[in-house]
């Protein structure tokens, strides 16, 4: 951040809004963005592939009406080849005419494996915005306005969240809260989002932690007088100045962290079973792995949900990387 | 002495924390549905008497006015054989009196501050806190779930440890970037995934010795919790980073110059990331294990905190969380501990002049 | 072995070091920044070598990296540094660099090092290197770093480290042997001698007493060839004095030579006999210290330049070059074709020199007196920069 632009602004220019302002950085960053990914680097490449591939299938999960997709009933008609009877079925054979074989409810598992990221996109989105707006408020204030109570006390409140096992709260929040719950269509969308909801509440004095050592780094600067000195308020320097302009390759990074980490916690939640999780009727990627036990290891009812759940978190674990990398780097 | 005063600083940041934080949890449990607060136990009615505190539901209270009666004010006695129905009067101290059924009055729960510091914390203090959901007690449902998860939670820890230090002494040793790269890479890749699927295709896999012997479940449980997860790949990518940044400093050249032991010299620098990275993983190990357990029906921590969110049992599941907090914050004091005896800067900040 | 050395580089005359062409450099990005460009140095055997030069001129690497202490990637990948210590053949560190570095220094129009090939066996390279310096350092090295406090590992008392450096000259000392000698070491640097001052952690000790225990390790390994890198930057000026005294004790005894890194001029006039200039990366001028006295002596004109500024500071007036160009360059290494000090020469502002010649060709090493070379295109040094003086003098 060059300080002659504090030192230069008309005192007439502070009329402009915040969101304009706010507005005309964004889209010089993500002009700048897009000039760097020239010299992207394979993670930044595999994850931002990762994260299309995901958002692909987020969209095309909604067009997806699995009834109308091919059971196994119906390739049994058609084929003639005999799955066995029961609907359900543990072994997850690859039955012909199916891209993927099919799933314990003999619908395609290609469809269920698209259809299974309705269970964790939005709630991890909403998880990564809660974790996103608390912990950069209580990392900025902290680390802003330091010595004295407020310092203190939210350092204090941070040791304490981050005193519980993640996963034990999103456990206890999950298992607890829904236990007296018994129509089991309103238990999932509570489930998931109080799932979302205490992960993102868990993940906060991560986060705070960074903001916290930026925002401590930054406010020790110069230029942070000089802008004092020139009358913008507090509020302005910490949001703009500081945050948006220095902090945003932390947030990024953590968002994709987080994200990441939203779909391994459902994944592992959902595999343990319809109590703690996605029920079995709605699909999730942890579910279709708990649902082929019997099946053999080489098939695709278990390489294809290990596979997407490998791929998923480690893209975004990756692009998560590349980008604190990156831009961090070229900021300070 | 300084010593004293800085280990004592840290133990009571313990002890706050540890007490915030079963605050925090016994708030969030008093809350929610399952509310041990609410009123659940019906009247005895032989021991009660006019003017007792009763609950019509799970939530309003009042004074009972008159003891159970018929409807038309009789007192008919139980003899035993016939049902009669029997009503009784709670002025809600609102201005409004409630007649309800005599069976459906409800004895009132416990007040906040009397369960969590009454039942809770006094039964800590005085190794009784009441029955589980299973009639047992719960310090000792707690101390045997135990008995099985800690030590997967710090066998996992230490295999961590060790193995990352091997890994790192080998990479290191290895002559070429580009090959420590790639193992690193594979490393991390077979790291991030999820401990669960882990535990799922090495069972498919049949990496499992039969028959079943009692170490076969928590060694399996050890070993897909300190890979799974990112617990190995982190591990292995801090503590290169730490010994890359040390390795380069002018003390350890100074040292090697002197053909001194560089692992004597590079000891104490690195004892201490080391601790915090431990720290950090037991507590992210006592989440994970919850998952591990479950696989391999280990009665342990897990499988119980599983239970008692879903019983539900609050008692219990705030015990088993203050008793998972209380091992992650002892782990952070013995760091903190430790770090002070091994770092002199924290001791003795007083420069002494010639 | 020096019977595999490359007929080009030999070691010199009653040199306990030779170094020749030495090129180091740091990956930055794509490209390979050059931080020495055909570095040279001789030690003399007995004798202490300054090497002067602004900071940002390459010379605290360059000695680093001779000596294996630096951990840059690449590092050094040309040339060659023989040592002559102890009575054993001279050993070449930098031996077979050249056919396994994968950069070479650039040739002709070039501007950067090139990549010449993968490297597949670089690392192996390395590790031979590393062991070559490390049988040279059992054989008495003693380096005195710019960061007192950085060089000592905070984890340990003075006395422990103090107690290591004793046994690199007595391997088989008791611990009570190891702790006398410590504490004589301590006497030698003038701190008090006492198991008191031995039990302090570094931490604990100021500026002037840290950099006192430094040459005190660096001292007690008895060693034969001794390398100070701005031993006195950073310290009060009192200190300074004092640490210089010191120094200048220990240097004056006869059988030790050793390198002084500095861009404080008087100090290594007074602990130096040989003088090497470094000027953003490359020597200019390597000579007796006697090319440091006198302003009017012949020597490179950015020698003069120093010794001008010296002087200037030293009488209180502002630092002004008479005549030459006030240019102050920023640190930090230059690549190009040509003279890189062209920019603020005055023999070059003054067309005394083929100005052609400068901006195209590496000025080659001359000979302008015994055992004085500079590195210059002019024919006669001397004559020409006081000509350029005498042109561009503005009183």
């Amino acid at each position: 951040m060059d300080p002659n632009k504090l030192i230069h602004r008309d005192p007439g220019e502070e009329a402009d809004g915040v969101a304009s302002r706010l507005a005309k950085g964004a889209v010089r960053d993500i002009v700048e963005t897009i000039l760097r990914w020239r010299h992207a680097d394979i993670r930044l490449i595999f994850g931002s592939i990762v994260v299309v591939l995901l958002v692909g299938a987020r969209i095309a999960a909604a067009f997806i009406d699995v009834d109308q997709l091919q059971t196994y009933l119906e390739v049994e008609r058609t084929s003639g080849f005999s799955v066995g009877a029961g609907f359900q079925t543990t072994n997850c054979r690859a039955v012909d005419g199916l891209l993927l074989g099919n799933d314990r409810n003999g619908y395609a598992l290609s469809a269920t494996l698209l259809e299974a990221t309705q269970a964790f996109f939005f709630p991890a989105l909403m998880s990564c915005a809660i974790a996103l707006f608390f912990g950069t408020l209580l990392g900025a204030v902290a680390g802003y306005f330091r010595g004295g109570m407020l310092e203190s006390g939210t350092k204090l409140l941070l040791t304490v969240i981050a005193a519980y096992p993640r996963l034990i709260l999103v456990i206890v929040a999950v298992g607890f809260f829904v236990a007296y719950l018994h129509d089991p269509g309103r238990a999932v969308g509570m489930r998931l989002l109080l799932m979302a909801a205490m992960l993102g509440i868990a993940y906060v004095p991560v986060l705070a932690l960074a903001i916290y050592q930026k925002v401590g780094a930054f406010q020790r600067e110069q230029f942070v007088e000089a802008a004092r000195a020139h009358g913008l308020s507090d509020t302005r320097i910490l949001g703009y100045h500081i945050l948006w302009a220095n902090c945003m390759p932390v947030l990024a990074r953590h968002f994709f962290y987080l994200f990441g980490y939203f779909i391994l916690v459902e994944t592992s939640l959902s595999y343990l079973g319809p109590e703690y999780g996605v029920p079995g009727s709605i699909p999730s990627w942890g579910n279709l792995l708990a649902g082929c036990s019997k099946g053999e290891l080489m098939s695709a009812a278990v390489i294809g949900p290990s596979v997407a759940i490998v791929t998923s978190i480690l893209g975004l674990t990756f692009l998560g990387d590349a980008i604190g990398e990156r831009f961090e780097r070229g900021r300070t | 002495m300084k010593t004293a005063w800085l280990v004592g600083q840290k133990v009571g940041h313990f002890v706050a924390v540890l007490f915030l934080s079963s605050l925090v949890l016994a708030g969030l449990l008093w809350f929610s549905p399952g509310s041990p607060g609410k009123a659940r136990d019906p009247v005895v009615w032989d021991k009660a008497a006019v003017g007792d505190r009763v609950c019509v539901d799970a939530r309003s209270c009042g004074v009972l006015e008159t003891m159970p009666t018929t409807e038309s004010g009789e007192d008919v006695p139980d003899d035993g054989f016939t049902f009669v129905k029997k009503y009784v009067r709670v002025d809600l101290g609102d201005g409004s009196v409630q007649q309800i059924e005599s069976g459906e009055a409800l004895i009132p729960g416990p007040s906040f501050p009397r369960w969590f510091l009454g039942t809770f914390w006094g039964g800590v203090l005085s190794w009784d806190i009441g029955p589980a959901y299973n009639g047992e007690p719960v310090l000792s449902v707690v101390m045997l779930g135990a008995r099985q998860t800690m030590p997967i939670v710090f066998g996992a820890l230490v295999a961590a440890v060790l193995v990352t230090l091997i890994l790192v002494s080998f990479l290191t040793w290895l002559p070429f970037p580009s090959m420590r790269g790639l193992l690193r890479t594979l490393l991390l890749i077979l790291s991030i995934s999820p401990v669960f699927v882990l535990g799922f295709l090495m069972t498919k896999a049949g990496v499992l010795p039969h028959p079943v012997n009692w170490w076969v479940a928590p060694g399996a449980c050890i070993i897909i919790l300190f890979i799974g997860d990112s617990s190995l790949g982190e591990l292995l990518l801090q503590l290169e980073n730490e010994y890359r940044h040390l390795r380069s400093r002018d003390y350890i050249h100074a040292a090697g110059l002197r053909g001194a032991s560089l692992f004597k010299h590079m000891l104490p620098a690195l004892l201490m990331p080391l601790g915090s990275m431990s720290a950090a993983k037991v507590a992210f190990l006592l989440g994970s294990v919850v998952i591990a357990e479950n696989i391999y029906a280990v009665p342990g921590l897990g499988m119980l905190s599983l239970k008692a969110a879903t019983k539900p049992d609050p008692l219990l599941l705030l015990t088993l969380t203050v008793f998972i907090t209380f091992v992650v914050a002892l782990v952070s004091l013995i760091r903190d501990v430790l770090e002070i005896f091994i770092d002199p800067r924290i001791r003795k900040t007083t420069a002494e002049g010639v | 072995m020096s019977t595999d050395a490359t007929p080009a580089y030999a070691p010199a005359e009653g040199a306990i070091l030779t170094a020749r062409d030495v090129w180091v450099g740091v990956q930055v990005g794509k490209i390979i920044k050059p931080i020495v460009q055909g570095g040279r140095i001789t030690v003399p055997r007995g004798g202490i070598l300054g090497l002067v030069g602004e900071s940002g001129s390459g010379k605290t690497q360059f000695v680093r990296h001779l000596m294996g202490l630096s951990s840059l990637e690449p590092g050094v990948f040309g040339g060659s540094a023989i040592y002559s210590i102890g009575d054993g053949p001279p050993v070449d560190v930098l031996e077979n660099v050249t056919q396994f570095a994968p950069y070479r220094p650039p040739q002709g129009e070039e501007l950067f090092p090139q990549r010449e090939r993968i490297g597949w066996a670089w690392p192996l390279w390395r590790r031979r290197h590393r062991k070559r310096l490390a049988l040279l350092r059992s054989l008495g090295v003693g380096f005195i770093f710019q960061n007192p406090v950085g060089a000592l590992n905070p984890f340990l008392r003075v006395g422990t480290q103090l107690m290591e450096a004793v046994r690199v000259a007595h391997p088989k000392a008791t611990r009570q042997e190891a702790e006398e000698g410590a504490i004589h070491w301590l006497a030698q640097v003038h701190l008090k001698p006492d198991k008191h001052t031995l039990s302090l952690y570094p931490h604990e000790l100021s500026g002037g007493m840290a950099q006192r225990v430094m040459i005190a390790l660096a001292l007690a390994g008895e060693p034969k060839f001794i390398v100070a890198d701005e031993p006195t930057t950073g310290l009060d000026s009192h200190i300074r004095l004092e640490i210089v005294g010191l120094l200048n004790r220990i240097m004056g005894q006869g059988n030790l030579s050793g390198i002084v890194i500095s861009h404080d001029l008087p100090m290594v006039a007074r602990l130096c006999d040989r003088l090497t200039v470094m000027y953003r990366g490359r020597v200019v001028e390597e000579g007796p210290i006697a090319a440091l006295g006198d302003p009017e002596s012949d020597s490179h004109p950015y020698t003069r330049e120093l010794k001008e500024r010296a002087e200037a500071l030293a009488k209180g007036r502002h630092a002004r070059t008479k005549g030459g160009v006030e240019k102050t360059g920023g640190t930090g290494v230059v690549v190009g074709t040509g003279c890189i000090y062209r920019s603020r020469c005055a023999i070059y502002e003054a067309g005394l020199v083929d100005k052609e010649r400068c901006e195209r060709d590496q000025p080659p090493m001359q000979d302008i007196a015994e055992d004085h070379r500079v590195a210059c295109h002019a024919e006669d040094v001397a004559g020409a920069l006081n000509a350029a003086q005498a042109g561009g003098d503005h009183g």
